[in-house]
């Protein structure tokens, strides 16, 4: 529920900025059909990453991560999250986008996520408190996967 | 109700089946002779679109730089026309207006990524050259320019588009949103103040193959391109101009049919990256450009960066030209031009004055609408000056009348010289228009439009911040430079000239005001 609730915020809100020069030049129906490709985007995103999470859960040991799923992969996918939209914003002035600034960036966010998993694993609270913020996100989460899946029927349509 | 059909009625409708079978053939050999008829006579027609190339930066027209050598050299057997004028101040209405014979403001693509009014989906250049027998062919480096011929694929036999995006080959039939939510995914909506892809995860990955690859590239050609190979800045792909003028000669003599080729090379569009052996060759020339005092909507260039700019175009005109001249020869070799009309223009300008860099401006002045006409036909023996005011509206008429197919009623363009029986009209204006922040289907309520009628022309702004309703005016004759701004020194040549203006853009916003 975190992963799609931060991937289709972050959509959403990048979108909106394109949306009052789009509805300039277009018409209704292209203008839900562009925004439609990149919400069904999102939605595929958050699904990559969550299959990439339930790949992990089974792979790793069992009480290294899949006991504690829910708290583990939402702390990860917060400190990527922030880790890429500085990426995003500040990627440039790094030096990031070659081999060594690009692994360096990995390497901080991956040493980041470890810590933040011995915490949780370690602090039963932090544990709850992660758990107690993916509950209260997925009636949002529920919406926003409606909004991806209506936008995937929008762009099966436009293609028949 | 069910029919039951009896023995003798059955073998009564097969004995029918070899007529249909005949008058089907008919019809296919029919048709076959029409295309071969055509294919015998009809010349095939190939148009050069080069982006961003001022008419006023080419020696063909008179500039102190020797930046076109070799169009010079073609232009010795061509029509060349001296005052011909953009449709549109960027790629999306200039090249609009050259596939549909019509201006901005009949045509409405004047946003950045623009579609042209869905009538013109059925009345562009493609669909009557396709109707009439000729193959379709068109070729584009510039996104802009792709989004638009994806609006005509359905005329267009073969369509390719430099920049190799999933949409292209994935979302063909739904291509314009397609490709605009795929910019936006990767790296975020041009245009804007904000730029960030709205992929949070994913674009990350995807900026990092980007920038390798940019890298990559670079590194092999940094020998042949000293400035890095050439690249529009937002976009993920680079291109060699050489590459695609031989994609152009493959094309051609493959084509077995009379055909239409559509070519538009970003060269000379920024950034400015010729090949080695043009870097530097105005270093020193002397050449100084005319000064000229910042405008109102100057973006705080000064005159160094400006002409240093400057030169740097030139330069990327003669390498442009190199190419104009190779292809030529080739075609010429090959005996491609026998039957071959070839025009070399551009969708709008650039500009280094005033404080002004490149395009992207609400402006109007001569380097930025004034633009190349050049049209070469076999047999032609001498040069041939045209004076007359021209537009690039004009083209597609000019075209269709040239291979003798029907003109759509509604085009706005006129048939030019040397295809029209009749002579220029004396009393023509034309217009160049810059609407983008205006919605699609409303009037003109911000913008930007240049009159020229004659010797004068004039510049009306309106709606924008600060400069609601202003008027420039200038006699082209005696001021090329457009340094005299004379609207309040001759009120009575600027008040003609206004009504007539005012007049058009009522009539044109008529179609789009309420009630």
């Amino acid at each position: 529920m975190v992963i799609v609730f931060l991937v289709q915020v972050w959509s959403i809100y990048n979108v909106w900025h394109a949306v009052p020069s789009w509805s300039l030049a277009m018409d209704t129906w292209t203008l839900a059909g562009t925004i439609a490709y990149t919400q069904a985007f999102a939605l595929f995103e958050s699904l990559l990453i969550l299959g990439l999470m339930v790949t992990l859960a089974v792979i790793l040991p069992r009480n290294w991560y899949k006991e504690r799923f829910v708290a583990q992969s939402s702390v990860a996918i917060i400190l990527a999250a922030v880790a890429s939209v500085l990426a995003h914003l500040y990627g440039q002035d790094w030096g990031m986008w070659n081999t060594r600034g690009f692994l360096t960036w990995l390497g901080i966010m991956f040493c980041l996520i470890l810590v933040a998993f011995i915490l949780v694993a370690r602090f039963e609270r932090l544990q709850r408190g992660f758990e107690a913020l993916a509950d209260r996100l997925l009636i949002l989460s529920s919406v926003y996967i409606a909004i991806g899946v209506v936008s995937l029927i929008l762009v099966l349509i436009r293609n028949i | 109700m069910i029919v039951k059909l009896h023995r003798r009625e059955f073998l009564k409708l097969a004995a029918t089946l070899p007529l249909l079978k005949l008058a089907w053939d008919w019809e296919r050999l029919s048709s076959a002779s029409r295309i071969s008829v055509q294919g015998s006579a009809a010349p095939n027609v190939v148009v050069l679109v080069f982006d961003a190339l001022s008419a006023t930066n080419m020696s063909v027209y008179g500039y102190p730089r020797e930046t076109t050598p070799n169009l010079s050299r073609i232009a010795r057997n061509a029509t060349v026309f001296h005052r011909h004028y953009a449709g549109g101040n960027f790629t999306s209405p200039g090249t609009a207006t050259l596939l549909t014979g019509s201006l901005p403001w009949t045509h409405r693509a004047f946003h950045l990524y623009g579609t042209v009014a869905r009538q013109f989906e059925e009345n562009n250049i493609f669909k009557v050259f396709s109707d009439g027998g000729y193959q379709t062919l068109a070729f584009t480096h510039n996104e802009l320019s792709a989004v638009l011929l994806y609006q005509f694929r359905e005329y267009l036999d073969s369509i390719k588009f430099a920049e190799q995006f999933f949409s292209n080959t994935h979302f063909e039939k739904d291509h314009t949103a397609a490709f605009l939510s795929e910019r936006v995914i990767e790296q975020g909506h041009r245009g804007v103040g904000w730029q960030l892809p709205s992929s949070l995860f994913l674009s990350v990955m995807y900026q990092l193959w980007r920038t390798r690859w940019k890298t990559d590239m670079q590194r092999q050609n940094r020998q042949d391109f000293p400035r890095g190979l050439p690249a529009p800045s937002p976009a993920p792909f680079f291109y060699r101009l050489e590459d695609e003028i031989d994609w152009v000669l493959e094309q051609v003599a493959a084509s077995s049919k009379p055909y239409l080729g559509y070519f538009h090379f970003l060269p000379p569009h920024e950034p400015y990256n010729p090949r080695r052996e043009f870097v530097g060759i105005f270093d020193n020339d002397g050449y100084v450009p005319v000064p000229k005092p910042p405008h109102h909507f100057s973006n705080g260039y000064s005159n160094k960066v400006l002409w240093r700019n400057r030169k740097e175009y030139d330069e990327y005109i003669a390498y442009v030209d190199s190419q104009w001249g190779r292809l030529f020869d080739s075609m010429q070799q090959r005996g491609l031009l026998d039957n071959t009309i070839l025009v070399i223009t551009s969708d709008h300008g650039e500009m280094f004055e005033r404080g002004i860099l490149e395009h992207i401006t609400p402006t109007l002045f001569e380097p930025i609408t004034r633009i190349p006409l050049i049209v070469w036909r076999p047999g032609q023996q001498e040069r041939v000056d045209i004076q007359a005011l021209t537009n690039n509206m004009d083209l597609m008429p000019s075209l269709l009348s040239a291979v003798g197919l029907p003109i759509p009623l509604d085009t706005e363009g006129e048939v030019l010289p040397p295809f029209s029986q009749t002579a220029p009209n004396p009393q023509r204006s034309v217009f160049t228009i810059e609407a983008k922040s205006n919605p699609k289907n409303g009037p003109l309520r911000i913008g930007t439009i240049a009159m020229v009628k004659d010797r004068y022309k004039l510049i009306h702004y309106f709606g924008h911040e600060g400069f609601e309703d202003e008027y420039e005016m200038f006699d082209l004759f005696n001021d090329p430079e457009e340094l005299d701004d004379l609207y309040l020194s001759q009120p009575d040549i600027a008040r003609e000239l206004k009504i007539e203006l005012t007049a058009k853009m009522n009539e044109m916003d008529q179609p789009y005001e309420k009630g």
